[in-house]
């Protein structure tokens, strides 16, 4: 079993292999993958909930999650680190909503295979995709946050702005849209 | 229920699972039936994905990474997870195993067989040959020139009787001999018939009795019915003869 140590010392290790020897019960190899990306999904969970608290009880019961049931994630779900992304997200509001997690919420398969395990590429898919939506019209920009990060529906984003539901959703798709050309860009 | 086009425009409400769960369950029905579906909403998770980077900023306290490795050593031993989630080629040796014991047995069945048809063609092949010189002594003992050939005839078998009649219509003379003739029982006579080609009634043509020997003998010189023979036949009859055959016939010639 490889130490802590030497796990840091071979930035070259993969996602998938840290996910085998997690499904080995290699406890190093989860503490290095929490070192990848905890910042990730501590991140996604702040946002969501504006708490520093909840956030890491989000952090510590995905990655707690992961290490019981590895199998939960596998390479055919996509990158780890959009999945644990993805994940932060519905489980932050989860919390926010005070209900429980929905079991199919690892269900989700994120399609793209961007490269997010060396720390250097995903400052730099962060770099751009934050650009990218700081470049939204705020128009598109504000339902999407809306919906996302503060989980509204659609039907609250339209009471709330007043605009027609049709129109809600037509701009958080376009906001989608325009993100997803990101970093094919 | 709704159809494709409804379902791709809920897509987005799915993936941030806005939809209730009713229509989430009709969603998750399609998508199993649905590749083009399953792959937009990948596309759609994949945007989401990147939307949620775009909020990484805060860096999680020291003590969540020792406050996870202390609960995942507070875990029970993952021996049952670590044994069925080994990766796939661990199972290599197990599966080879198994699967070299199969083939083994395979061969061993396959081998008993083979053994069981090897002793039956040996079985088949000896017979075979067994047969095959008792023919090859069959011909030569019948063609060999050292073989000496010798013509049996039963010794003792019962001579069958036969007669011999010679009769020549011009005249009506009728000569007749008989051989091997049985003896015959009280107030019993052999009587000889004439069958005549007309179809008319057999006529008779005299009674003998056979001697110690079997043999007997009819001569008359002219008969008073010139008729033309189909045959004659022997018959036995009561003492003095009869008009008419009594059956069986016991010779008969044409």
């Amino acid at each position: 079993m490889s130490s802590a140590s030497s796990l840091k010392d071979q930035p070259q290790v993969t996602d998938s292999t840290l996910m085998s020897r997690i499904r080995a019960g290699d406890e190093d190899a989860l503490g290095t993958l929490h070192d990848r990306y905890a910042q990730v999904v501590y991140s996604v969970a702040l946002r969501v909930l504006g708490e520093t608290t909840q956030a890491e009880d989000i952090l510590q019961e995905i990655f707690l999650q992961l290490w019981r049931n590895p199998q939960t994630f596998d390479s055919s779900r996509g990158s780890l680190g959009a999945w644990l992304a993805v994940i932060a997200r519905h489980r932050a509001i989860d919390y926010l909503r005070r209900r429980r997690p929905e079991t199919d919420i690892e269900d989700v398969i994120v399609a793209v295979d961007s490269n997010l395990e060396q720390t250097a590429d995903r400052n730099i898919a962060i770099g751009k995709v934050r650009a990218a939506v700081e470049r939204l019209p705020v128009e598109q920009r504000k339902p999407l946050e809306m919906a996302f990060f503060q989980g509204l529906t659609h039907s609250e984003i339209a009471s709330k702005t007043g605009e027609p539901l049709g129109t809600i959703k037509t701009r958080i798709r376009a906001a989608l849209l325009t993100l997803r050309k990101v970093l094919v860009a | 229920m709704r159809d494709h086009q409804q379902i791709t425009d809920d897509l987005v409400l799915y993936a941030l699972r806005e939809l209730p769960d009713q229509e989430a369950s009709e969603v998750r029905s399609h998508l199993d039936g649905c590749p083009q579906c399953r792959s937009e909403l990948g596309e759609i998770n994949s945007d989401m994905a990147l939307l949620a980077l775009s909020s990484v900023a805060a860096t999680p306290p020291q003590r969540s990474r020792e406050r996870l490795m202390n609960a995942i050593k507070a875990e029970p031993r993952r021996s049952r997870s670590f044994v069925m989630h080994r990766p796939w080629w661990s199972f290599v040796p197990s599966f080879a195993a198994v699967l070299l014991a199969a083939f083994g047995l395979m061969l061993w069945r396959d081998n008993a067989s083979l053994r069981h048809r090897l002793d039956v063609s040996h079985e088949d092949a000896a017979q075979r040959e067994a047969e095959l010189d008792r023919a090859r002594l069959v011909v030569d003992a019948l063609t060999s020139p050292e073989s000496n050939h010798f013509a049996l005839v039963a010794t003792k078998s019962q001579p069958v009787p036969e007669g011999r009649a010679s009769y020549m219509q011009k005249t009506g003379t009728l000569v007749f001999t008989a051989q091997h003739l049985q003896a015959l029982p009280p107030q019993k006579t052999y009587e000889l018939w004439l069958i005549p080609a007309d179809g008319s009634a057999p006529v008779p043509y005299g009674m003998f009795k056979p001697d110690a020997q079997g043999n007997a003998a009819i001569v008359m010189p002219s008969a008073d019915k010139k008729m033309a023979p189909k045959m004659f036949a022997v018959t036995i009859e009561p003492e003095g003869g009869s008009q008419t055959p009594t059956m069986p016939i016991v010779m008969a010639g044409a």
